[in-house]
């Protein structure tokens, strides 16, 4: 067996093992099911990032993957949020999956393109994607912990999530993380468009798509440093933009109306 | 050599006697020293304890004869100055394994009024070493008292006995951390100078709350804001004082609502929606149940409390089978402890007996060969004699090694096993 091959399927292995010990965690009183499950998330880390390095792959889903699993072990070192994993690591496993055996379209992009704001864009758009996406996970935690409290729910999921402030505090630092790499990303990108098309804004469905949630955000991230939105609307709201942001990037590319679906080949023409 | 069977406990709890009856036998810090020179002394006990609490007197103690309970109510009368019977129908006696086992599931918070609870432990940890400190404490003491101590760890971390609050104002702590996370800095305004008040305002302050305490009577106020190092206000300025408040505990005997929904709208609107936490365990109730429908305010009454109490204790009690099995499973350790300390000299016994068989056995066969062996040839028998002895006792040794320490009964068959190797 080949050591790529050997990598690629202790991740998924491991991914999908931590999904499980996870699922275990948030529906029985297992003892270090938590630990156990981040562990496990960690180890198809390290699994797949040793598989990424040593191919130099470039699959973007693939990537995004890693960076939610990433922010996730990160942020549960910071907090006491290991009830995080219970939704992160299905996402992780399902976006490996998907990698691995759906393929997308644009990993045949390759890193070969000539010009330094290629990396940047693509890098700064992933782990803006991937921090968005952990946010919008505290979001849903915060709504599903409000609801218990509201109504008085005290059991089970309850006892295992942190309280509501970590949640707002957890979500509203990394929409604001995610934010700034998402205005990198989208500056960059806008500069490589100008190299090969000659123009900053070439009216591409997944610009204009990354513009209008970049706007989104940027008004709702106004709204909660300077009007003191938040609560229960402001993360209805985070869990809207991210939704909107990954339901608006999988249908274009899905449809393939986006220059982002082009091959390198393409691309350099 | 002691030995579990030496252990005796007679005591009275919550359980067996009424407070009239428990008041009157409690040992005051003070008189606990001159307490247990007494029972070694007069009493002729060769080690004791003595826990004292408000749920419960014991006394564990290793006595010098077979009459130690007798000897140790006996005591309990004499000590407290109390006709003979006074006691008698509430004092239970445990000997042996039965009190080794009262002592675990006591340091384990299983005979407490409220299981689980923490207090227990640190009392029975006083109680051990008070004894140590009058010299009462001896090798069986020390032992039984380590290895309660060990079991009350292991109840207390592999089951989930003392997790939750079973008070209403613990509960009240709890919830409100599942809101703010940690309580340091924030403030907690309290309505009300009454009982309740001042419990909610220890359990709030503990956790580094700023205090606010505002009451119709501003006397009141002051009194309680004096011995909780609190703020004491008016109750005419509640709507002022609830654009600060994170936290509030309304106690009051008030007969109507005094914060309704349009208060708490205004207030968090001020206070830009920050989240507010509010326990109305007042009854009739303080605050208009319609608040607990605005966002970021979490409202719980006395009957919400009440229930998240009484689903607490239920789950606790569902441990108790976990925290049992533990507390058997140590019991049976230390017994076993015991056991091999004790199998000790019998197995020297054993051994002792082949050498001496193996001795008597060469003294007849070099006396019969008379002269006509070599020094060297007689080393070489003797060696052999002794070997033979030795291999021969092997499997009889082995077999009551293993037999003692894994069966249950194994104090039984230690004894048998004594009578039989007896010289």
């Amino acid at each position: 067996m080949q050591l790529s091959y050997f990598l690629i399927l202790t991740a998924l292995v491991l991914y999908g093992l931590a999904t499980v010990v996870f699922a275990a965690h948030m529906m029985r009183e297992y003892k270090h099911t938590a630990r156990i499950g981040m562990g496990l998330l960690l180890a198809g880390l390290l699994a797949h990032a040793a598989h990424a390095l040593r191919t130099g792959s470039l699959d973007t889903t693939g990537w995004l993957a890693f960076g939610i699993g990433l922010i996730v072990v990160i942020v549960t070192l910071r907090y006491p949020m290991s009830a995080l994993g219970v939704f992160a690591a299905p996402l992780v496993f399902l976006s490996f999956t998907t990698a691995l055996f759906v393929g997308v379209r644009d990993s045949s992009v390759h890193i070969a393109l000539k010009s330094y704001w290629f990396p940047l864009h693509v890098s700064a758009a992933i782990v803006a994607d991937a921090l968005l996406a952990v946010a919008g996970l505290a979001a849903i935690m915060y709504l599903l912990q409000d609801h218990f409290l509201k109504n008085k729910q005290l059991h089970g999921a309850f006892h295992k999530f942190p309280s509501i402030h970590v949640l707002d505090d957890v979500s509203l630092k990394l929409l604001s993380v995610g934010f700034l790499f998402m205005t990198i990303g989208m500056c960059a990108g806008a500069f490589l468009a100008r190299q090969y098309w000659g123009t900053h804004w070439y009216e591409d469905p997944r610009q204009i798509w990354s513009f209008c949630t970049w706007l989104i955000l940027g008004a709702m991230l106004s709204a909660r440093f300077f009007t003191g939105f938040r609560g229960r609307r402001a993360a209805f709201v985070t869990v809207f933009a991210v939704t909107c942001i990954f339901g608006g990037l999988f249908s274009l590319n899905y449809f393939n109306i986006t220059k982002h679906n082009v091959t390198y080949m393409e691309l350099v023409k | 050599m002691s030995s579990v069977g030496e252990l005796t406990c007679v005591g009275l709890n919550h359980q067996t006697a009424p407070v009239e009856v428990r008041e009157r036998v409690t040992f005051a810090e003070n008189k606990l020293t001159h307490a247990l020179h007494a029972l070694v002394g007069q009493h002729q006990m060769r080690e004791a304890a003595i826990l004292s609490t408000c749920n419960r007197t014991e006394v564990y103690a290793r006595g010098s004869s077979d009459h130690t309970g007798q000897a140790l109510t006996q005591f309990l009368h004499e000590f407290h100055g109390l006709p003979g019977t006074l006691l008698s129908p509430h004092l239970y006696c445990h000997t042996g394994s039965s009190a080794l086992k009262q002592l675990f599931r006591v340091a384990s918070a299983l005979d407490s009024l409220v299981v689980g609870e923490p207090q227990i432990l640190g009392q029975i940890k006083d109680a051990y070493q008070a004894a140590q400190e009058a010299g009462t404490a001896g090798p069986l003491l020390n032992r039984v008292f380590q290895h309660a101590f060990l079991a009350a760890k292991r109840v207390r971390s592999e089951t989930k006995i003392g997790n939750n609050a079973v008070t209403v104002s613990f509960a009240a702590v709890e919830l409100a951390q599942k809101v703010f996370g940690n309580l340091k800095g924030l403030n907690c305004l309290l309505i009300g100078a009454g009982e309740m008040s001042e419990l909610a305002a220890q359990h709030f302050q503990r956790r580094g709350a700023k205090l606010v305490i505002a009451n119709r009577s501003l006397a009141h106020a002051e009194e309680l804001a004096t011995r909780s190092g609190a703020t004491a206000e008016s109750l005419a300025r509640l709507e002022e004082l609830l654009n600060t408040a994170d936290v509030i505990v309304a106690s009051t005997a008030s007969p109507h609502f005094l914060v309704g929904p349009s208060e708490v709208r205004r207030s968090m609107k001020r206070r830009r929606y920050r989240p507010m936490f509010i326990v109305d365990i007042a009854v009739p109730r303080n605050v208009d149940p319609a608040v607990a429908k605005i966002d970021g305010v979490y409202l719980y009454d006395i009957d919400d409390l009440g229930s998240v109490v009484l689903g607490n204790i239920a789950q606790r009690q569902m441990e108790m089978g976990a925290a049992e099995q533990i507390i058997e499973e140590e019991l049976h350790q230390l017994a076993k402890q015991f056991r091999l300390k004790q199998l000790g000299p019998l197995l020297a016994t054993m051994k002792q007996h082949g050498e001496d068989v193996a001795k008597e056995e060469l003294e007849k066969v070099f006396t019969a060969l008379g002269e006509g062996v070599s020094s060297e040839h007689k080393q070489h028998i003797a060696k052999m004699a002794h070997a033979l002895a030795s291999k021969l006792l092997h499997p009889s040794i082995h077999l009551v090694k293993d037999q003692i320490l894994r069966v249950d009964d194994g104090e039984a068959l230690l004894a048998q096993a004594r009578e039989l190797w007896k010289k």
